[in-house]
């Protein structure tokens, strides 16, 4: 009976409120993804599907005990190289990166399953080095697990997804509290040594760099491009253009309509309000992934469900700020909204990972 | 490395949850978390700084993205909008089809024809260098056009980066189906139908028509204000030219939607092009390919017997004396418009140019020549109404004149004895023109000569027309002078008038310089009794309904100082020219040219250039003439350059000429639509 009445407790402990914001923001990405795949719709389609499987994967997660996915986290971090270096051999080409993995029905983007991988082994080591956590060793051997694949990422390359690991391993340090002189010292560091390094470079070196870091980085056709994405987005006013009739994105002056710049699509067409309501949505479910950090009854499960945030909060800031014209563009999607089935799995299973911590906060059989 | 692996922590027994209720959580935690990492629960201990930081951190972030979308969406909102109108909304020209020119009676002279064309939208090119090549290299494959013409195309139209330029007319079959087919992959190109000018007769009438072109830069400058694109056809030569006014048509405008790539979406708006007004000439075109004929077979003949360089080329004009209207006009050799017309290419280009014929040069109006006898009917004009002569006075030929030490030779040099004044055009006795002008004097002579057109232009309504020379001691000291000045050719040097260039004046040489336009204006004129008329090649012109914008009228330019009475004697002159005994009675009496009723006409024969070995100077063959003697209504002037004697080839050319019109006399004078075209005939 007893055994009952906790299935019950667990069934009660999921955060339904979370879910809410989630499929409200699920329901506005998806109208977005129909608006921007043109004629065919077949975008649409699959991230219908992507859907689907991302809401089993959040069942299957929050089943599975989040203990369980440190426990080998020394292998995790090995499978992640492997996934990486995999990807630099037997990938596929695409816009001039190498990032995808066939997979026969499914072509994996390895480097949005290792965000998540990432959270996984840096929350498990901060976790792990809990004792020590204030000594410079910690902190220097967190760096040393954070800079092989943040490499492997650059050469694909793919500078937004790199951006993300360096944002999540600052931020679970931060969480785990490493002390702060360590994280804000290094971050110095880097500030300072950054533009030195580029000064030493040539013009046309430096213009290398930024091709070979951003290959879309055509620097007319690029300007251009971000700035019909900016025009987009303006143009769409307080109410929007409504629902398909954005010029912007239906008559394909906006680039890359269903993955980077899908905000660009939905602010059009959506305007002002709709813009708002999205970031409001995201906001709220980030304040529920905070509050499950809080309640998470160990630290491993409030440093996972704190990454989380840190991933998300992070590209939804990077994202938007690149579609409305204020940060740079370096490919990073918009979690749950951008067409892509690696990144739209990846978010939905850190967010079955939340939710098992979330329904074993409390001492429960099962 | 056996702890990054798992490795296995002792159990310790929290203290503080010494017994586990439903199962013992240290067995769950054997990956290391040890029963006493398990937190209080969350109600016991405070929201963590760090969470409420980072909390705090999503504030200000999400506040900055929502602060700057309220600036971009709703404070810059109708900027961007505007931008994205701009992207979104194109006003596009419309050219209008140009008007069609028919001949007098409504034979189309040229057609619009419909073909499909590979146009550019310079803007809509890719932008990435990369890219932009990698289009121009696949685009001139398709089209036949290096990467680097087409570039320069892009740039040169960069002013007008939203209307589309011609790359290439008159696609093949092949080509459109390839460029259809890359459509995709070719953003800014458009595959469009266009209306390109074909010359039906594109021979016989290329002096006429001329021909119309894409504007040159300088052209451009002068026209934009006026609505012309860079891309557009503007007539360059002849009637395409002079009539661009009545031809061209209003433009019109559309308003368009396009995608990113630049293919037209929707058309949102459309005003109509207004059709250029249709040009209904004053010539009749069977007699046109006639007087063609005529005069290359007079030409023909000509060279024949002058060998060389001579008779090669010629010209030739009908005219009404009454009203104007030019029923023909022609200059040989022409040459083909429709190679102008469909983008004419430098090698055949250069080719026209090289020719030594000068095929492009319209004689009738644009080339001089000394006029000679053709002449003499003004210098006896002015003379009779000078009152150097009159009717009566007569001066004896012996057949020559003798100033001084210089001799000047009448062409008869056996004399023709005692001559008054129509006698000496009859027989175009230059002893008597000589004698005449001496008395009259070049200043007098020059007045009455500009009074008949000479030295000034006719008026007729096309481009390309020269002044020519009306010479006088005046004019010789400034011409001679300035050239000197330049030049300092000391052929110029001696500035003087002398007697003799007086004298040769009388019969139409010195430095006199005339186009046969000109003088079968003064013949008309002299025809018509003192009505200085303007040729008009442009008889009616009519909008897209049909009715007329312009209807025909003549054009009066002012009425000769010569009186009736004066003109009534040269005409005596010429109508006995024209018979037996006269200059050319000998091809008139043949019986080919009975239909044509009392004829009228001088010849001439003009030196020009430098003598041969034997000091024979080569001669421009000359007739001018008009029909009937008495209210004329038909006047032609036939010029074979180098031809000889004017009533050697001149005039049997302008007889046959004479007589295709009296036979035809009837059609040639109708004007409006062909009754038989009417009919659907």
């Amino acid at each position: 009976m007893a055994a009952v009445t906790e299935r019950g407790s667990a069934v009660r402990q999921y955060d339904y409120v979370m879910g809410l914001f989630l499929l409200m923001v699920l329901v506005l990405g998806a109208t977005a993804i129909f608006s921007a795949s043109g004629g065919d719709r077949v975008e649409f389609v699959h991230q219908l599907i992507y859907i689907v499987a991302g809401a089993a994967a959040i069942l299957y997660f929050s089943l599975t005990d989040y203990r369980s996915l440190g426990r080998l986290y020394g292998l995790t971090y090995i499978a992640v190289i492997g996934l990486l270096l995999l990807v630099r051999v037997a990938g596929h080409q695409a816009l001039g990166a190498q990032r995808w993995i066939y997979l026969g029905f499914f072509e994996l983007q390895a480097s949005e399953i290792s965000k998540l991988l990432m959270i996984i082994v840096l929350a498990r080591f901060f976790h792990s080095r809990r004792d020590r956590i204030k000594s410079p060793a910690t902190f220097l051997l967190g760096l040393a697990l954070l800079v092989p694949p943040t490499l492997l990422i650059l050469v694909q390359p793919d500078l937004g997804t790199a951006i993300v690991f360096v944002a999540l391993f600052y931020g679970l340090a931060f969480m785990a509290e490493v002390p702060k002189r360590y994280l804000l010292g290094s971050l110095a560091l880097a500030a300072a040594l950054l533009p030195l390094a580029a000064s030493r470079l040539q013009g046309y070196q430096r213009n290398r760099l930024i091709t070979f870091l951003n290959p879309g980085s055509d620097p007319l056709g690029a300007g251009y491009n971000i700035f019909q994405a900016k025009i987009a987005v303006g143009s769409g006013g307080f109410f929007g253009k409504g629902f398909l009739t954005g010029t912007q994105g239906q008559l394909g002056f906006v680039p890359s309509r269903v993955t980077d710049f899908i905000f660009a699509i939905f602010s059009e067409e959506w305007g002002f309000l709709g813009a708002i309501i999205l970031l409001s949505l995201f906001f709220l479910l980030l304040t529920r992934l905070l509050r499950a950090s809080h309640l998470a009854r160990d630290q491993f499960g409030a440093l996972l469900a704190f990454g989380v945030a840190t991933m998300i909060a992070f590209q939804v800031v990077v994202n938007v700020g690149m579609n409305i014209g204020v940060l740079p563009v370096v490919g990073i999607p918009l979690p749950f909204v951008s067409y892509g089935g690696s990144s739209m799995l990846t978010n939905m299973a850190a967010i079955g990972i939340v939710q098992s911590i979330l329904i074993r906060r409390k001492d429960m059989l099962f | 490395m056996r702890r990054w692996f798992g490795r296995r922590q002792p159990r310790i027994v929290d203290p503080r949850n010494p017994r586990p209720r439903l199962k013992d959580p240290g067995r769950l935690d054997d990956d290391g978390l040890a029963p006493r990492d398990i937190r209080p629960h969350s109600k016991a201990r405070p929201v963590p700084l760090r969470i409420l930081g980072f909390g705090g951190f999503l504030v200000l972030a999400f506040g900055a993205l929502g602060y700057n979308l309220f600036s971009l969406q709703v404070q810059q909102g109708a900027q961007y909008a505007e931008l994205a109108e701009g992207n979104r909304i194109r006003q596009e020209t419309v050219l209008a089809p140009r008007g069609i020119i028919f001949d007098r009676h409504g034979k189309q002279l040229v057609v619009n024809a419909g073909s499909f064309a590979a146009s550019m939208v310079p803007i809509d090119l890719p932008r990435g260098a990369a890219e932009r090549t990698k289009e121009l290299v696949l685009l001139g494959r398709l089209l036949g056009l290096s990467p680097e013409e087409i570039d320069r195309q892009a740039s040169a139209h960069a002013a007008e980066p939203f209307q589309p330029v011609v790359l290439k007319r008159n696609l093949d079959n092949a080509t459109y189906e390839a460029l259809s087919e890359n459509e995709p992959n070719l953003p800014g190109i458009r595959l469009t139908t266009e209306l390109s000018r074909h010359y039906i007769e594109g021979a016989a009438m290329s002096h006429v028509l001329g021909y119309v072109g894409k504007l040159d830069p300088d052209e451009y400058r002068d026209l934009h204000d006026k609505g012309y694109l860079l891309d557009d056809q503007v007539g360059k030569s002849g009637l395409e030219y002079a009539d661009e006014q009545w031809l061209r048509g209003t433009s019109g405008q559309q308003v368009v939607e396009t995608d990113a790539q630049g293919q037209i979406k929707a058309r949102l708006q459309t005003t109509d092009p207004v059709p250029g007004d249709n040009v209904y000439l004053s010539v009749d075109i069977d007699l046109q390919r006639e007087v063609v004929t005529q005069l290359q077979a007079g030409m023909d003949a000509a060279h024949k017997k002058q060998g060389g360089n001579l008779g090669l080329s010629g010209a030739a004009v009908v005219m009404n004396p009454q009203t104007g209207e030019v029923y023909s006009m022609v200059s040989l050799p022409d040459y083909n418009v429709n190679e102008f017309a469909e983008g004419i290419t430098t090698q055949q280009y250069q080719a026209l140019v090289d020719d030594r014929r000068l095929p492009l040069l319209d004689r009738a109006i644009g080339g001089l020549y000394p006029p000679g006898s053709t002449f003499k009917p003004v210098t006896a004009s002015a003379a009779l109404t000078a009152g150097t002569i009159n009717q009566g006075s007569s001066i004896n030929c012996p057949g020559r004149l003798v100033r001084g030490t210089t001799t000047f030779l009448c062409w008869n040099t056996g004399g023709h004895g005692s001559q008054n004044v129509v006698q000496a055009i009859a027989h175009s006795c230059d002893v008597f023109f000589y004698t005449v002008a001496d008395q009259m004097g070049d200043q007098v002579l020059s007045k009455f000569a500009s009074d008949f057109g000479v030295g000034r232009q006719t008026g007729i309504d096309i481009g390309g027309e020269v002044k020519g020379i009306v010479p006088n001691s005046d004019w010789k000291k400034r011409y001679f002078d300035e050239a000197f000045k330049e030049t300092g050719d000391p052929a110029w040097q001696d500035s003087t008038w002398y007697e003799g260039n007086t004298i040769t004046y009388g019969i139409g040489q010195s430095y006199l310089l005339t186009t046969p336009l000109q003088v079968l204006q003064w013949t008309s004129t002299v025809a018509n009794g003192g009505h200085f008329l303007k040729p008009q090649l442009n008889n009616r012109i009519t909008g897209i309904d049909g009715a007329d914008v312009r209807p025909f009228a003549p054009v009066l330019d002012h009425d000769v100082q010569a009186p009736g009475q004066v003109l009534a004697i040269v005409r005596e002159g010429l109508r006995e020219a024209a018979q037996t005994g006269g200059t050319s009675g000998f091809v008139w009496n043949q019986a080919a040219f009975k239909n044509v009723p009392s004829p009228a006409g001088k010849t001439g024969t003009a030196q020009y250039g430098l003598p041969d070995a034997k000091g024979n100077f080569p001669t421009h063959a000359w007739y001018t003439a008009y029909a009937p003697a008495v209210d004329p209504e038909v006047a032609v002037v036939v010029f074979i350059e180098g031809g000889g004697e004017g009533s050697d080839v001149s005039a049997p050319t302008t007889a046959r000429i004479m007589s295709y019109y009296f036979a035809h006399r009837d059609e040639i004078r109708a004007t409006g639509p062909n009754p038989a075209l009417a009919a659907g005939g």
